[in-house]
């Protein structure tokens, strides 16, 4: 190797670089995420029948009766705090978002390189990108308050809870569940600020790999009455993806995996 | 391609040997092909001279005033075939010259072959397009990309091309390492560079902060080491920056800039007179990006380069070229910036970027690039409409400020406008 190779700057920035790795904690240590509430872990385990999943998830946004937009995304969960949304059928198609904890990166088709983005960047139109992608609760808040209430003659438990990580995508929800098994009916979304935004209503369950999964749930936006998404859980499947594709690097080139 | 193609292909038969990922098998993916086609028409009023950076001459031309046309075209098609993903980006272009005659091109963007090997690996040859930056229009340590576009930072309109290399890469879960070793990298201003030169990135996300450490090496130069970083912080702000840092200066630099710099009458005036002088030449960018309400973007930057012509060496420089030929000028700021030193004058500059990203028909961007030190700029407003059915148009314009001692050219005020059509399938 050149001589020249070997000089200040090269020294200086190699022990840089070994006090950076040295110091940096191992892979899967910055991510770990906090201690899961138990009732969370099941209504997760209602919503989301598997940890590690492939969700098929159409979206139709409407005003009024009038359906303005339709939209297909792929999103694959990993464990609680991992998720990738690739657009299979939207303006953007190609376009991946990927969420690490409190980290979300978008890459666009037409781009070489992921770019972070903030939690308040829309990248999938009215729906906020955490209505999508982050589909675990157990993750994201705990459970402050359980409130036992009858909802027409139903037993239930109202669940107050408060977000944990900066990148949830409410402040605070109000849950509502069965008392019985703890299957989600309708839950207030509250915004950071306070705000009281949206109601989401959990409409249909159908069965999947022996449990009730959820089908359908539908967002009415509170700030315009008007405007209401539906989501459909079209298809779930048990799909572990290696870990390279929860890598930021790794979203240029991202081959799709076998289903 | 320089890379020995032979050697890549080996390579590749070599690590199909390896074991597949265990947990999930990547899928055999349809073939697929995008169309792009662009085409643009405008209006211009500027005095120009021509630079030719290949052939290393200076014409003047005096005013110009007329229309500009150009027309482009990609196909990028990619399959699964023998384990391995394809990709082939082909470039067409015309583009009207002066004269009125269309100066036609055919270009290979990309064509790589990529393997996955493993859970944790991928393997690239072929010429690719790497962005390890993190800032928006400038990045010092994109010391792998290749010669790009500053009005099209992105390549949205496809108008790189890729550098020749191959490419290993490590990926942990929240770490990866790429190893790149480059046949021929052309960069920034089209200065090409033959001699094999390695390139290294290492990236760790540290408690939700992008870091990425990055080094070049080569044989006729002393490395650049570079460093970049963004983090978000709370629900609206990202913060990026980059440094890179290189003892001595091989970017060229005119004999008549340089003092104590002599060249034979006839020969190449352009030479790395500084490539002895031991200093340390310092790139940095610090930027940052805000989300308003309703989608609106806003990114700022600013970018400092210690290489290239200090003040005096431009005007040195100019003087030159106005004994020689009365007058100098160039035909925009971004253009003179690759053309008046093939690896960049840039010194300082000032980043203003607000983009309206919501999703309906119509977007629009302004964008703003000021030279602090001398009062050059350039200003380009764009709108968009974008119809269902895969067609963009757009009307854009750029307007040049330039001032006549300007250290990145002698800028008169200015001005293009121009609309066209995208079109994608």
């Amino acid at each position: 190797m050149n001589s020249r190779l070997i000089n200040f700057p090269s020294v200086l920035l190699c022990s840089a670089l070994a006090l950076f790795i040295a110091a940096s904690p191992r892979d899967g240590e910055a991510q770990s995420a906090p201690a899961a509430d138990p009732r969370l872990e099941k209504i997760d385990a209602i919503r989301l029948a598997d940890r590690d999943a492939l969700v098929r998830t159409k979206i139709a946004q409407y005003e009024g009766d009038r359906l303005v937009e339709t939209a297909v995304f792929d999103v694959y969960i990993s464990g609680r705090d991992k998720s990738l949304v690739i657009a299979r059928s939207y303006k953007s198609e190609g376009m991946k978002i990927l969420y690490v904890g409190e980290n979300m990166w978008a890459h666009f088709p037409d781009t070489q390189r992921p770019i972070r983005i903030t939690p308040v960047q829309r990248m999938l139109g009215e729906a906020s990108n955490g209505d999508i992608a982050r589909l675990s609760l157990s993750g994201d808040y705990r459970v402050d308050e359980d409130v036992a209430e009858d909802i027409d003659g139903l037993p239930c438990r109202k669940l107050l809870l408060s977000a944990v990580r900066k990148s949830a995508s409410y402040g605070r929800i109000i849950l509502t569940a069965r008392a019985e098994d703890l299957r989600p009916i309708k839950a207030e979304l509250f915004l950071i600020s306070g705000k009281h935004a949206k109601t989401a209503y959990y409409e249909e369950y159908r069965p999947h790999d022996g449990r009730m999964a959820l089908a359908r749930m539908t967002i009415r936006d509170l700030i315009e009455p008007a405007k209401r998404t539906v989501f459909e859980y079209a298809d779930i499947k048990p799909v572990v993806l290696p870990e390279k594709y929860f890598n930021k690097n790794y979203l240029v080139h991202f081959r799709e995996p076998e289903k | 391609m320089i890379i020995p193609m032979g050697a890549a292909a080996g390579l590749l038969a070599l690590f199909s040997l390896f074991p597949r990922n265990a947990t999930v098998e990547t899928k055999a993916a349809r073939p697929s092909l995008r169309l792009f086609a662009l085409a643009r028409s405008g209006l211009s009023s500027f005095r120009t001279t021509i630079f030719n950076p290949e052939g290393r001459t200076i014409r003047a031309l005096g005013w110009r005033s007329g229309p500009l046309s150009f027309l482009g075209a990609t196909a990028e098609f990619e399959t699964d075939a023998a384990g391995f993903r394809w990709r082939i980006d082909l470039q067409g272009s015309a583009r009207q010259a002066d004269d009125g005659t269309w100066n036609r091109d055919l270009r290979l963007g990309q064509f790589t072959a990529q393997a996955d090997i493993g859970a944790r690996w991928i393997l690239i040859a072929g010429r690719s397009i790497q962005r390890w930056g993190t800032g928006y229009v400038f990045n010092p340590t994109d010391v792998a990309a290749p010669e790009r576009e500053i009005g099209d930072p992105e390549n949205s309109e496809r108008r790189a091309v890729g550098a020749d290399l191959l490419k290993l890469e490590y990926f942990g879960a929240s770490s990866s390492l790429a190893l790149c070793l480059f046949g021929r990298l052309e960069t920034e201003g089209g200065l090409r560079l033959a001699r094999p030169r390695v390139a290294l990135r290492y990236y760790r996300n540290i408690r939700d902060t992008d870091v990425s450490l990055v080094a070049l090496f080569s044989k006729d130069e002393t490395p650049v080491w570079g460093i970049n970083f963004s983090r978000v912080f709370g629900e609206r702000l990202e913060v990026h920056g980059e440094a890179a840092v290189q003892r001595n200066s091989y970017a060229l630099y005119h004999a008549a800039a340089v003092e104590g710099a002599t060249n034979v009458p006839g020969t190449d005036p352009f030479s790395p007179f500084k490539r002895g002088d031991g200093r340390l030449y310092v790139q940095a960018l610090l930027g940052f990006q805000w989300t308003f309400p309703g989608g609106l973007h806003w990114v700022v930057e600013y970018y400092h380069r210690g290489q290239g012509y200090a003040a005096e060496e431009w005007r040195r420089l100019v003087d030159h070229v106005e004994g020689l030929q009365g007058t100098v000028a160039v035909e925009d700021l971004l253009w003179s910036l690759a053309a008046y030193g093939p690896r960049g004058t840039r010194r300082d500059y000032l980043m203003n970027y607000l983009q309206n990203l919501s999703r309906s028909a119509f977007q629009w961007r302004i964008g703003c690039l000021l030279g602090p030190t001398d009062g050059s700029g350039v200003v380009f407003p764009e709108i968009r409409w974008n119809p269902p059915g895969g067609f963009t148009f757009f009307a854009r314009s750029f307007i040049y400020l330039g001032e006549a001692e300007s250290e990145f050219g002698a800028l008169p005020r200015s001005w293009i406008l121009e609309g066209g059509l995208l079109f994608r399938l």
